[in-house]
């Protein structure tokens, strides 16, 4: 390294933070732009994007978390030149993205640039030590507009149909055609933000965030828990629709669309995790009974993850 | 001075330059003004061919949410339903948006109509022959409950007709990075009945009768330069 040497080793750190001030500086002059158009009555400012702030954050908290580690991990790396080609592809998907209002470019190019400078910067053992936070951000780029329609028909679907036929078995006046059902007088659409593509995909990103910050040591646990998560915010996304539904059956047209507006967002966030702390805990369980039984086979099974 | 900073600096100049270059490529000037006022009221006569304005058509119901959102995306919007001396009834609705960025897209029917709880079946991409010019456009049949309503409609960007999300993005893409804002518009004509092959017949004449009754400046409007020169 040609950082010139310094008498005690934390100043070498700050000074070598200190060096990135113009990369800092490019990012802030590229992406606050996005931020504020994205939050001042931008896409997550509305209801089916607003879990991109959350994602943003969290994915800057992880990073923040992981650099120490990071720096200590890739100390002495040296550039690997992936990073150019990645560097230029980011910044042309900024360019056209941005200029051309195609979001997807626009957000997804932040991901390149930055892995980019990691590449750069401190090479592929510093990338290796961010790798989750990346991932993570990939959550928060919107998905093609066709592909969420294609996608959010079905779930409409099922979760109307889930929706008639619990309340039928229980013994409400409830009808279905395609995705509006119909209870006693009242006429309700699942609407496309009932069907929650988007908080399918909020739940998984905040479960894996769970998983990542837990750090489980068992893979059975993790590879479990990250698949149930699909079903879990199905069934969450149920619960949401029908107490809806029961809302305004009991309390009329009024109150269900300032409980929609409110608090129904509420009930999907407590209900899917209420479920995957309980489900965690069971599967917890059968972990540590699968380990009783297998106590000589355990060693093994470690060493594989 | 140390790689990091050098590196730093080189990278630093790059996000520059992108900023700059980001700010040259976007489009300033919008398709809808270059193209002049667009009164959708004025632009289709109420009368044309053996065609014209069912007065006792009723009104549709309209549901406040989708109207509210059909006011954000649209500019303008028509609805009207015609009627010929056979009694065939068609539905005309055209919505007309000034800026096709992201937000403000024109919406498919098979978008919309699936939103709104109909089924969808059958999405084709078809060439209407009309007397004025072949004419690409899609067409789908949609059914709620008792409801069969076979629709034929077409998407245009700036002075672009286009069929599917893919054309569209690209023309929408096209005229931007050569410095213009698209405008978009979406005629849709449908029939209520269960009978699909003669509800496409009947729309492909009230399509073609609309045409040829326009004049050319006019017709432009509805279905674009390539298409009207020909």
């Amino acid at each position: 390294m040609n950082t010139p040497a310094s008498p005690h080793p934390a100043p070498a750190t700050t000074e070598r933070i200190n060096d990135w001030w113009p990369i800092g500086a490019g990012l802030a002059l590229l992406f606050l732009p996005t931020l504020y158009m994205l939050l001042d009555g931008g896409p997550w400012s509305s209801e089916e994007q607003a879990h991109g702030p959350i994602i943003l954050a969290l994915s800057i908290w992880l990073l923040w978390r992981q650099w120490p580690r990071m720096l200590e991990r890739s100390a002495g790396g040296r550039p690997h030149w992936l990073g150019w080609p990645m560097l230029v592809i980011g910044l042309v998907l900024y360019i056209i993205g941005r200029s051309q209002q195609i979001l997807m470019a626009e957000i997804g190019s932040a991901v390149w640039i930055l892995i980019a400078v990691l590449l750069l910067q401190r090479g592929p053992m510093a990338f290796r030590a961010q790798w989750f936070p990346f991932f993570f951000m990939l959550f928060m780029i919107p998905l093609p507009g066709a592909l969420v329609d294609m996608l959010t028909m079905p779930m409409k679907m099922a979760v109307s149909y889930a929706t008639e036929h619990i309340l039928y078995a229980v013994g409400y006046p409830i009808a279905r055609s395609g995705v509006m059902l119909q209870i006693g007088q009242y006429q309700l659409l699942v609407a496309n933000a009932c069907a929650g593509l988007q908080t399918l995909l909020t739940l998984e990103a905040l479960g894996l965030f769970y998983l990542n910050v837990v750090q489980h040591t068992s893979t059975f646990r993790n590879i479990t828990l990250a698949c149930l998560i699909i079903p879990i915010s199905f069934t969450a996304n149920v619960i949401r629709v029908i107490v809806l539904t029961l809302v305004t059956y009991y309390f009329g047209d009024a109150v269900g669309q300032g409980f929609l507006h409110g608090f129904a967002g509420m009930v999907l966030f407590v209900s899917a995790l209420l479920m995957i702390v309980s489900l965690d805990s069971l599967l917890q369980w059968i972990a540590r009974k699968r380990q009783a039984r297998h106590g000589a086979a355990l060693p093994l099974h470690a060493e594989r993850t | 001075m140390n790689r990091t900073l050098k590196l730093s600096l080189l990278i630093g100049a790059l996000m520059l330059v992108s900023a700059g270059l980001t700010k040259a490529l976007t489009p300033t000037v919008s398709m809808s003004t270059e193209s002049g006022a667009l009164n959708l009221e004025t632009l289709i006569p109420s009368s044309f061919g053996d065609w014209r304005v069912d007065t006792n058509a009723a009104g549709g119901i309209v549901n406040p949410e989708v109207a509210a959102e059909l006011n954000v995306i649209y500019s303008q919007t028509l609805a009207r339903t015609y009627i010929n001396a056979n009694g065939d009834r068609i539905m005309l609705s055209i919505a007309y948006g000034d800026n096709q960025s992201r937000a403000l897209q024109v919406h498919r029917p098979e978008v919309c109509y699936s939103a709104q709880g109909f089924v969808i079946s059958d999405l084709n991409k078809q060439v209407l022959d009309t007397p004025v010019t072949p004419l690409p456009v899609m067409q789908l049949m949609t059914r709620h409950g008792e409801r069969a309503e076979p629709i034929t409609y077409w998407v245009l960007i700036g002075h672009t007709v286009v069929r599917g999300n893919i054309e569209q993005g690209l023309a929408r893409l096209r005229y931007g990075l050569s410095g213009r804002i698209a405008d978009g518009m979406l005629v849709r004509v449908s029939t209520i009945t269960d009978n699909q092959q003669q509800a496409y017949a009947v729309e492909q004449r009230f399509i073609g009768s609309l045409l040829g009754a326009l004049p050319a400046e006019k017709r432009m409007r509805l279905i674009g330069k390539t298409a009207a020169t020909q």
